[in-house]
C-alpha cells in the first residue's frame, strides 16, 4: 500500500481533482435584484420618530443582506464616498435554494399561452398571461412572448442565458387529475341516521355518522375543465389549493420571468427628527460585493397626535357609588411606538362642546385602560377621556353616558404576595399567590370502533346549514341546477355504541415555589390510590367498561401527606358511553402586574399632571408588567441587565372578573432583589460532598499512619507492565490515545495521569511512546507529562517533542489520522484512556488488526462494550480514575480510594432504603434527594 | 522546583477551592467569576491552537524532510491545510465559497465514509462478542438476538406466541424492558461509580495528591 508509486499516483490525483475542484468552486457572482416597489409608513400616533420602509425581495434574487440608508441630504445617497458614512439598517434574507424542476411536466407549449407585460420598461412589470386564439393570435404575438414552460419551483438564476425578468402576477396551473379522486369524509357526531316518510333524515343521537362525499358541483366543474393557467382568485382559494400548481416562474424563448418575492420591512426608530424631510435608498447586497440600489424616495415623518382613546364606556353601579371607565387608548400591535403620557377623564358638558375645559375625574399612566372611580353620578353625567402625548399634543374620545350595571369586584385571592426569587444571582423578584391546586382532564376513546353501512339511494346530497347538515334529494333541471355548496352522498356508516373504551387521564397541578408539592396521585372507581412518582402527570385505563366512573386525584407533599385545602382534591364523575372529552374548567378572572420603581419610570419619562415621576403611594404611576390565569400560581419578574440595580421596587396586583370590574392589592413593597450567597436546593449535594472530604481525610490520615489497605486487582493495570515489556522486546513504539474530550473533562485528566506512569516506564525502557492529540491545549499538557516524566525516569535523551502532536481536530479525521498511525509504525502496544465517542471501535479493531495488544479505559458507557469486545483489557468506568493509585501504590493515593469505596457502601445503603421507602410510600426521604436546579 | 510544582499546585489549589465553592453560590460575583473563567478557557483555547498547528505543521514537514512512509500525505495535508486558510482570509466562510464548498462536499463526505466504516467494524466486533464459549457469552448472544429482533419491525411480526396469548410480550416488548430494567440498572451503578470517581480524582488533583499529570506522582 505505501509503495512509494502508488502513493505518487495517489497524491497527483489528489492535486488534479484539488484543482479542478478550485477552478468549479468559486461561484459567477449574479447581480441582486433591484429593490422595487419601496413604500415608506409613518408610524401613526407617534412621536414621529418611526417609519416603516418596506420592499420587494424576489426569492430567486441573490440579495443576501438589505441596507437601508437614510439622510437629510439627497446627495449624500447619490454620492457613493458619502453614502459610506452613513450607517444603515441591515436587514439579512436566508436565500432560498433554487432548482430546476420537471421540465417536461412543465411544457406548456401546447397551451398555447402568451405573456404581455403592462409596462415592459418597468423593474417589476405586471404579468398578464394570455390565451390564444385564432382571432387573437398575431396581434398577441406581435405585443408578447409565447409561453415555453411554467416552473412551480424557484427558477434557477444564471444557468442559461435567458433574461431573467423580475415580474409580478399570481396564476396557477391547473390540471384535471387523471385518477378519480378519494372521496371527502365528514363526521357529524351524536346523531343517528333516522328513514321516516319523508325520506332519510340526521337525527339527535349517541352515535356518530361519517358521510363519504363526492364533490359539489362547483369543485366538480374546477376540477374537470381542461388544462390550464389561470389568475388566481381568492373566493376559489380551497380549489387552487388543492388542484392548481402556484407558477413561480415562466420561460419564453426570450425571458425567464421571476414572480415569487417577499416583502422585507425594516423599521427606523429614533434616530430621525420630526417633521425633517429625510430621503432613503435600499441597497441589495449579494455577499459578493454585486448590488442593487433602489430609487431614492423622500419622506416626511410627523410627530401626530395621540388617537383617541377607543370603545370608551362608563359602568355605573348606583348601590355602591363606583364608576368602572374602560377605554382602549391605542392599537396592542403598535405599543413600542406608543406616545402617550396620560390618560385624564373628564366630565362632559354641553357648553363645552370642544371637549377642552370639563372637570377632571382622574389621572392615569399610559398603561391604564380602565379605572374604578368613587363619587356621586347622576344619570344624565356625560364624560369623555383626553389622551396627552409627551408633546403635549391631545386628542379627545367621543363623548359618553353612564351604563347603569351591577360591579361585582372579585375577592382577592389569598395569600399572596412578592418575594425575591430565591438561589438566583439577584435578578428576579416573583409574585405568588393562592393555595395548590389540582384539576384533571379525561379523554375517553373507542380503540376499535364498529361501523354499519346505510344505502340511500342516489340523488341525495349533504346541504350545509346554519345549524349543522341536512339530507336532501335533489335532481338538477335546467331551471333549478343544484347548489353548489351541496355535495353528493357516496356512502353513509353509522358507528356502533362501544362497550370498552381507553381512557387518558391527566392532572394538573397549580402550584408556586413557596408550596412543597411535588407530586399527586389518582384513583378509578373504587380502586386503590396509584401514585405518581416520576411526575409523569398522567395515568391511562385500557378497556374500560362503557358508563359511569368516579376519578379522583389528590396532591401530595414531598413527605407523601395529602394537602388540606380543598383545591388540592378533584373527584368527578361522569358517564362514559361515547368517545368523550372532559376538561376542568377554569376561574375566569384573571390577574394584571404593575410595578413601580423610581427609575424605572423616570427612564420612560412619564409623569404625571402635579406629579413629577413615580410615587410609591399612587397607582396610578405604575407599569403593567404582565397579566395571568387566576389558576397559575406565580410569576416572575426577571430584569434584563438594564433594569438591575435600580434599588426599590413596588408591586400591586389588580384580580379582574369577566364583567371588567377588578379589585386591587395593597402596594407591595419596597422590595429589593438580592444577589443569594448560597443555593439551598444544592444541601444535598453540599452533604455528600462534606461527607466524602470527611471520608478522604480519615483515610488519609490512616494512611499516614501507615495503615496497608488491601486493594482488589484489576487485569488491566496489573498487565500494564506486561504491554511496555512487549513493546520494548519488539523494538515497537507504544501509541497513547488521550481521547476525544479537552483538558476540562476529568476522563481525559485520569488519561493524562496514567500517561505520566506510562510515559516514566517507557523512559526506563527506552521504548518510543506516540500521543496524537485531538485537542491543543491537551497537546500542551500531554507535552509537558511526557518530558517531565522522561527527566524523572533519568533519561530526558528519550523525550522527543515531536511524539506528541497534533493530529487533527474533528472526531474522524483524528480516528483516520491515528488509524493510519498504528497501520505505518505497526505499534506494539496501544493505551486509550479518556472519553471516546463513535470513533472507538474505528481505533481499536485497527489496532486489532495490526495485532497490538490494547488496554482500554473510559467512563463513556456507551463505548465500553467496544472496548471489552476488542481490547485486551478494558479499565472499567470508575477504573480509569483509580489506575493512578494502582500505579503508584501510594498510600496517601490508596486512601483516597478506599474513601470512595467507603461512600459507596454509604449509597448501597441509602439506595435500598429508598427503594423501601418508595415502595411503602414514605416520601419524605425519598424527597431528601431530589434536586430542583432548574431555577 | 518553586515555578514547576508549587506554583501549578498552587494555582490548581485555589481555583479548586474557589470553583468548588462557586458551585453552590448563586450571587451575581459568583456568576461573574465563572464566566470570566469560561471566557478565559476560550481564549486559552485560542492559543492552545496556534500551537496545535505549529506541531501539526512541524510533524508533517519532518515526515516530509524524511521521507517517511507515506510521505506524500503529509504534504496532501499541509497544502490543503494552506488552501484553506487561504480562500478562508480571501473569499470568507459562507456558503458558496471555496472554503464551504471544500468543508461540505470534501471533508464532511470523507468522514461520512470512515463513519460507515462502523458498520462492518460492529459486525466484526459483534462475531467475536456473540461466539457462545460460555453460559456468559450465551445470555449475552440470547439477549442481543432478542434485543435486535425487538429494534426491526420484522420482531413484531414474528412475535407468533401472540396470536394464541395476545397479552404475552412480543420481541419489542422483551426487547424494551431489557434496555430499561437490568440494561439501565447496570449502567446506572456504573455511572454512580463514575461520578464517585470523578469527586475522588478532583478532590485528588485540588488537594496535590494526584500530581502525576504534572509529569511527577512522587
Amino acid at each position: 500500500m505505501h509503495r512509494p508509486k502508488v502513493q505518487t499516483l495517489a497524491f497527483l490525483a489528489i492535486a488534479v481533482w484539488v484543482s479542478m475542484l478550485l477552478s468549479g468552486c468559486v461561484q459567477e457572482s449574479t447581480a441582486p435584484a433591484v429593490p422595487t416597489g419601496a413604500t415608506v409608513t409613518d408610524i401613526p400616533a407617534d412621536d414621529g420618530t418611526n417609519i416603516l420602509i418596506a420592499w420587494r425581495h424576489y426569492k430567486s434574487s441573490t440579495a443576501k443582506q438589505y441596507s437601508v440608508y437614510y439622510s437629510l441630504s439627497k446627495d449624500s445617497l447619490e454620492n457613493e464616498d458619502l453614502m459610506k458614512s452613513l450607517t444603515p439598517i441591515v436587514r439579512t434574507i436566508q436565500t432560498a435554494a433554487s432548482s430546476v424542476g420537471d421540465t417536461t411536466a412543465n411544457n406548456v407549449c401546447d397551451l398555447d399561452y402568451y405573456v404581455v407585460l403592462d409596462d415592459p420598461s418597468s423593474e417589476n412589470p405586471r404579468v398578464t398571461l394570455v390565451k390564444a386564439t385564432n382571432e387573437n393570435r398575431d396581434s398577441l404575438a406581435s405585443i408578447g412572448e409565447k409561453v415555453l414552460q411554467v416552473e412551480s419551483e424557484l427558477a434557477p438564476v444564471g444557468q442559461d442565458e435567458l433574461k431573467l425578468i423580475y415580474a409580478q402576477g399570481d396564476f396557477y396551473r391547473v390540471k384535471p387529475p387523471d385518477a378519480p379522486g378519494e372521496a371527502n369524509k365528514t363526521t357529524v357526531e351524536n346523531s343517528t341516521l333516522a328513514i321516516d316518510s319523508t325520506g332519510p333524515k340526521i337525527a339527535e343521537g349517541t352515535n356518530s355518522l361519517i358521510f363519504e362525499l363526492g364533490l359539489s358541483p362547483a369543485e366538480k366543474a374546477f376540477r374537470d375543465a381542461e388544462d390550464r393557467i389561470v389568475p388566481f382568485d381568492p373566493e376559489q382559494n380551497e380549489f387552487f389549493l388543492k388542484y392548481g400548481t402556484k407558477i413561480l416562474g415562466i420561460v419564453t424563448s426570450k425571458s425567464r420571468y421571476t414572480l415569487d418575492f417577499d416583502i422585507v420591512q425594516a423599521f427606523i426608530r429614533g434616530n430621525i427628527a420630526p417633521g425633517q424631510t429625510y430621503f432613503y435608498k435600499i441597497v441589495a447586497d449579494n455577499g459578493k460585493k454585486a448590488t442593487a440600489s433602489s430609487e431614492i424616495l423622500e419622506f416626511t415623518p410627523q410627530n401626530e397626535p395621540p388617537i383617541p382613546a377607543m370603545g370608551a364606556s362608563a359602568r355605573w353601579d348606583a348601590e355602591r357609588s363606583e364608576v368602572l371607565f374602560n377605554w382602549q387608548g391605542f392599537i396592542p400591535s403598535l405599543k413600542p411606538f406608543r406616545d402617550v403620557r396620560e390618560y385624564t377623564i373628564h366630565k362632559f358638558t354641553k357648553e363645552d362642546s370642544a371637549c377642552v375645559a370639563g372637570e377632571i375625574i382622574g389621572t392615569y399612566a399610559p398603561d391604564f385602560t380602565s379605572a374604578i372611580v368613587k363619587g356621586e353620578f347622576s344619570e344624565g353625567d356625560m364624560f369623555y377621556i383626553a389622551t396627552t402625548d409627551k408633546s403635549d399634543q391631545r386628542s379627545v374620545s367621543q363623548p359618553f353616558g353612564l351604563t347603569p350595571f351591577k360591579l361585582s369586584p372579585p375577592t382577592l385571592v389569598e395569600p399572596l404576595d412578592v418575594v425575591d426569587f430565591e438561589n438566583d444571582d439577584g435578578g428576579a423578584l416573583s409574585v405568588r399567590w393562592g393555595v395548590p391546586q389540582i384539576a384533571i382532564d379525561i379523554v375517553a376513546i373507542d380503540p376499535s370502533p364498529k361501523f354499519e353501512d346505510k344505502e340511500l339511494g342516489e340523488n341525495y346530497y349533504l346541504v350545509p346549514t346554519e345549524s349543522g347538515y341536512e339530507i336532501a334529494h335533489l335532481e338538477a333541471t335546467e331551471e333549478m341546477p343544484i347548489d353548489p355548496k351541496a355535495a353528493p352522498i357516496v356512502g353513509v356508516k353509522e358507528s356502533k355504541l362501544a362497550e370498552k373504551f381507553d381512557v387518558s387521564v391527566s392532572y394538573r397541578m397549580f402550584i408556586n415555589d413557596d408550596n412543597d408539592v411535588l407530586y399527586a396521585k389518582f384513583k378509578l372507581d373504587d380502586g386503590k390510590f396509584q401514585n405518581d412518582f416520576a411526575n409523569v402527570g398522567s395515568f391511562k385505563f385500557e378497556g374500560l367498561p362503557a358508563g359511569e366512573h368516579t376519578f379522583e386525584a389528590v396532591l401530595l407533599n414531598s413527605a407523601g401527606k395529602e394537602l388540606k385545602n380543598p383545591e388540592a382534591r378533584v373527584t368527578r364523575t361522569i358517564v362514559i358511553d361515547r368517545p368523550t372529552t372532559y376538561w376542568d374548567d377554569r376561574p375566569t378572572d384573571h390577574l394584571e402586574f404593575w410595578r413601580g420603581n423610581a427609575e424605572i419610570i423616570r427612564k420612560d419619562t412619564v409623569w404625571l399632571a402635579g406629579v413629577p415621576g413615580f410615587d410609591p403611594t399612587n397607582r396610578f404611576t405604575f407599569e403593567q408588567i404582565g397579566m395571568s390565569e387566576l389558576i397559575e400560581r406565580q410569576i416572575k419578574d426577571a430584569f434584563p441587565d438594564s433594569l438591575r440595580d435600580l434599588g426599590e421596587y413596588y408591586y400591586f396586583v389588580r384580580q379582574v372578573a369577566e364583567d371588567g370590574s377588578f379589585t386591587d392589592s395593597e402596594i407591595f413593597g419596597p422590595i429589593t432583589p438580592k444577589s443569594q450567597l448560597y443555593h439551598t436546593k444544592k444541601s444535598m449535594v453540599l452533604v455528600l460532598v462534606i461527607l466524602f472530604i470527611a471520608l478522604v481525610t480519615i483515610f488519609l490520615k490512616l494512611a499516614r499512619t501507615g495503615r496497608r489497605f488491601y486493594l482488589r486487582p484489576i487485569a488491566g493495570i496489573a498487565h500494564l507492565d506486561e504491554a511496555l515489556g512487549r513493546a520494548t522486546e519488539m523494538g515497537r513504539p507504544i501509541l497513547y490515545v488521550l481521547g476525544l474530550s479537552g483538558i476540562s473533562d476529568i476522563a481525559t485528566l485520569a488519561g493524562l495521569t496514567i500517561l505520566g506512569r506510562v510515559a516514566k516506564k517507557s523512559a526506563e525502557f527506552q521504548t518510543r511512546i506516540l500521543v496524537p492529540c485531538v485537542d491543543p491545549i491537551v497537546m500542551i499538557v500531554a507535552q509537558e507529562t511526557v518530558k517531565t516524566a522522561c527527566m524523572d525516569a533519568g533519561r530526558p535523551d528519550t523525550y522527543n517533542e515531536d511524539d506528541v502532536f497534533y493530529a487533527a481536530g474533528s472526531q474522524f479525521s483524528y480516528a483516520a489520522a491515528v488509524a493510519g498511525l498504528m497501520v505505518r509504525h505497526k505499534t506494539a502496544a496501544n493505551f486509550y484512556m479518556g472519553m471516546f465517542f463513535a470513533e472507538s471501535l474505528i481505533l481499536t479493531e485497527t489496532g486489532s488488526m495490526t495485532g497490538s495488544i490494547q488496554i482500554a479505559g473510559t467512563d463513556a458507557v456507551t463505548q465500553i462494550p467496544f472496548f471489552i469486545t476488542t481490547c485486551d483489557y478494558t479499565l472499567i468506568g470508575e477504573e480509569l480514575y483509580a489506575a493512578s493509585a494502582y500505579l503508584s501504590q501510594d498510600p496517601l493515593q490508596v486512601g483516597t480510594l478506599k474513601a470512595q469505596d467507603m461512600l459507596k457502601a454509604i449509597y448501597m445503603v441509602v439506595i435500598v432504603i429508598g427503594t423501601v421507602a418508595m415502595t411503602t410510600g414514605f416520601m419524605w426521604f425519598v424527597n431528601l434527594f431530589k434536586i430542583r436546579l432548574e431555577q | 522546583m518553586l515555578w514547576k510544582k508549587q506554583i501549578p499546585l498552587a494555582i490548581t489549589f485555589i481555583t479548586g477551592l474557589v470553583f468548588g465553592i462557586q458551585y453552590f453560590v448563586p450571587h451575581r460575583t459568583s456568576e461573574n467569576l465563572f464566566n470570566a473563567y469560561v471566557d478565559w478557557e476560550i481564549v486559552i483555547g485560542i492559543f492552545g491552537g496556534i500551537l496545535a498547528y505549529i506541531s501539526f505543521y512541524r510533524a508533517h514537514t519532518m515526515r516530509i524532510r524524511k521521507k517517511a512512509p507515506a510521505w506524500q500525505y503529509s504534504l496532501v495535508a499541509i497544502g490543503i491545510s494552506l488552501l484553506m486558510i487561504f480562500f478562508g482570509f480571501i473569499q470568507g466562510t459562507e456558503t458558496g465559497t471555496f472554503f464551504s464548498n471544500m468543508y461540505f462536499y470534501v471533508l464532511v463526505s470523507i468522514e461520512g465514509t470512515m463513519f460507515s466504516l462502523l458498520a462492518f467494524y460492529i459486525s466484526s466486533a459483534a462475531y467475536r462478542a456473540f461466539r457462545a464459549r460460555s453460559a456468559q457469552a450465551t445470555a449475552l448472544l440470547i439477549a442481543a438476538i432478542i434485543v435486535m429482533l425487538g429494534r426491526i419491525p420484522l420482531g413484531e411480526q414474528l412475535s407468533f406466541w401472540k396470536l394464541i396469548w395476545s397479552n404475552a410480550p412480543s420481541f419489542t416488548d422483551i426487547a424494551n424492558w431489557i434496555l430499561n430494567i437490568p440494561n439501565m440498572a447496570a449502567k446506572r451503578a456504573m455511572n454512580l461509580g463514575i461520578g464517585l470517581g470523578i469527586m475522588m480524582l478532583s478532590l485528588k488533583i485540588v488537594l496535590g495528591i494526584e500530581r502525576s499529570y504534572m509529569g511527577s506522582g512522587d
